[in-house]
């Protein structure tokens, strides 16, 4: 009986350490950043894609670059504005997920307002540099990019950046101005889970 | 005397030229009159019947038929006599009892017997169509066609009048239909006006998903038990709630629910047949159907044909119209699910510390509890 005992501590003991060692390496890894498994093929693909040479995911349906900031990702497109949360471009399990466009827009972008969704880090992965555009200063330096599609591209102009809602009548109805073609980055806000950091950007020929 | 035997005389021969002219009468109705210069009997064809061929003809035959259409024959102005002996308003009747008979069209004829003409010449007749058992689902034919007879004596070896006269259709029947003069049979014909219903699904809302696939229950009231209803538009292999279910392109009424499977955007069609070139419908008109979204416990609210009233199982009634594309034959299921998007729910590292500490603490509890046991 204390043989037994023993042993059933001595499980719980080695469970415990497991648990707080994994538990530990999890709080250094979100800390980092480091859940971009694979960050150098992410690499290579921004790589080729300066170079022109763009391979393409089965639910890519575009790449965004913003200049001189780290959002320069694959966009993708799923049935549900869930999946990419917890999965990466390439549908494996993911912390940070990827970039995706909501899954009622147009995948050409056709629509008047696009809405893309992404994680905002403990790092500077994803979309987390659109927390940056609160700042007037880093706002002018980083307004422009651009969005690469299959057999096209716009050009890309920061015009505002705003903290909304999460209840937004913005994620419901998908429509910011019916003149004008945007394209807008939404994040969560790090403090206020109730809100959402937004860059709006302009999207021309 | 002699005065009151010739009175008696002539009442006689009153009394036997009127009954000579009754049997001359009832030999013209029975036997034809003669009608000829030359003093021949006129008669009927050989066969007693003059046949016209008015044709009565359904098309798009989807189920059982039972009705029947009565018709008016009234004789043009303008024919050489009176003609006697023609049904004025004949009936043809169409029965296809089969529940699942699915038939381009499905026709009968009509003859009309003991025509007695008493004159040669030609005639003309005009038919119209006036009255339909079910003009709901197979009215009339408003198309009204005339009927040319031609009657001429019959001749003998020497091409001399018998005294019988003989009578046959030409081939020439005009429509009416925007006065056109152009050859054509008397048909009359309707479009069997079954309908069919059709169930539309989507979603919308943030956080829907336009994979997720819903059950939705239909129920049809009012169609005879064992018609066979064809099922189109589901897939034919479903995942619903984790389960593989395949679905059937068609439905017997009475065999349990029916039930259909659709995702965002997909629509299915309860009724239409159209198959092997045949086309038809199912569902009779008039008749009522529900449909009923099956809550999966998801936390998708439901609105049916725009009511606004979500809930997680709304429910519609409607009665089938004759139009395919009318609103009550299209129902419109519309799922919802809003939630924000949670795109910071994976990046706060301070629950890892915290079971890293419950795991540490657990370790030290154990450990100490390990040396009280050993001590």
């Amino acid at each position: 009986m204390r043989k037994a005992l023993r042993l059933l501590l001595g499980v719980l003991m080695v469970a415990g350490v497991a648990l707080a060692a994994s538990s530990v390496y999890l709080y250094f890894a979100v800390e980092n950043g480091i859940f971009e498994r694979d960050a150098d093929e992410l690499l290579m693909l921004r790589d080729n894609n300066e170079k022109g040479v763009r391979y393409w995911y089965d639910n890519q349906v575009a790449w965004i670059r913003i200049y001189d900031t780290n959002i320069d990702y694959p966009v993708m497109q799923a049935s549900n504005n869930e999946w990419y949360l917890t999965h990466d471009y390439r549908d494996n399990d993911s912390i940070t997920g990827a970039l995706f466009l909501d899954y009622r827009n147009a995948s050409d972008f056709s629509d008047n307002t696009s809405l893309i969704y992404g994680h905002r880090t403990n790092g500077n992965l994803m979309l987390s540099d659109v927390a940056k555009y609160h700042d007037d200063e880093y706002f002018w330096q980083h307004m422009y990019g651009e969005l690469v599609l299959k057999n096209r591209s716009y050009q890309l102009k920061a015009v505002r950046f705003e903290k909304i809602s999460a209840d937004s009548p913005l994620y419901r109805n998908l429509l910011y101005k019916t003149d004008e073609t945007f394209l807008l980055l939404s994040t969560c806000d790090r403090e206020i889970r109730s809100e959402r950091d937004v860059l709006f950007l302009s999207v021309s020929q | 005397m002699a005065r009151k035997s010739n009175k008696l005389g002539a009442y006689m021969k009153k009394i036997f030229g009127a009954a000579v002219a009754v049997l001359a009468l009832a030999a013209a109705v029975i036997f034809v009159p003669k009608t000829s210069a030359a003093g021949a009997t006129a008669k009927l064809p050989t066969t007693g019947v003059v046949s016209i061929p008015i044709t009565r003809k359904i098309t798009n035959v989807g189920g059982r038929v039972q009705a029947s259409f009565r018709y008016r024959i009234e004789a043009k102005e303008g024919n050489p006599a009176f003609v006697s002996g023609i049904n004025v308003s004949p009936t043809i009747g169409m029965d296809i009892e089969d529940n699942n008979a699915k038939l381009a069209s499905s026709e009968c004829s009509l003859s009309l017997r003991n025509m007695v003409f008493t004159k040669v010449g030609n005639y003309a007749f005009t038919v119209s169509e006036i009255s339909s058992s079910d003009p709901i689902n197979y009215p009339i034919d408003t198309n009204k066609y005339d009927i040319f007879f031609e009657v001429t004596n019959v001749l003998d070896e020497n091409n001399e009048p018998t005294g019988e006269l003989q009578a046959r259709v030409l081939d020439q029947m005009y429509s009416y239909k925007d006065d056109a003069k152009v050859p054509l049979r008397a048909e009359f014909t309707s479009v069997a006006r079954y309908s069919y219903i059709t169930v539309s699904s989507k979603v919308s809302g943030a956080a829907a998903d336009t994979d997720k696939v819903f059950k939705y229950k239909v129920n049809l009231a009012g169609v005879a038990e064992g018609t066979v209803l064809t099922i189109v538009g589901q897939d034919a292999e479903v995942n619903y709630g984790g389960e593989a279910i395949t679905t059937s392109n068609s439905y017997t009424v009475g065999d349990g629910d029916l039930y259909v499977y659709l995702k965002h955007g997909q629509s299915v069609t309860v009724g239409d047949y159209n198959r092997s070139g045949v086309t038809a419908h199912e569902l009779p008109l008039g008749v009522s159907y529900t449909v009923e979204k099956i809550d999966d416990g998801d936390n998708y609210t439901t609105s049916i044909d725009g009511s606004e009233t979500l809930t997680s199982t709304s429910k519609a009634i409607l009665a089938i119209d004759d139009d395919a594309f009318a609103t009550n034959n299209n129902t419109l299921v519309v799922n919802n699910k809003e939630s924000s998007v949670d795109t910071g729910a994976f990046t706060s590292a301070w629950p890892y510390l915290v079971v890293a500490f419950f795991g540490l603490s657990g370790f030290v509890i154990f450990r100490r509890v390990a040396k009280n046991i050993n001590a």
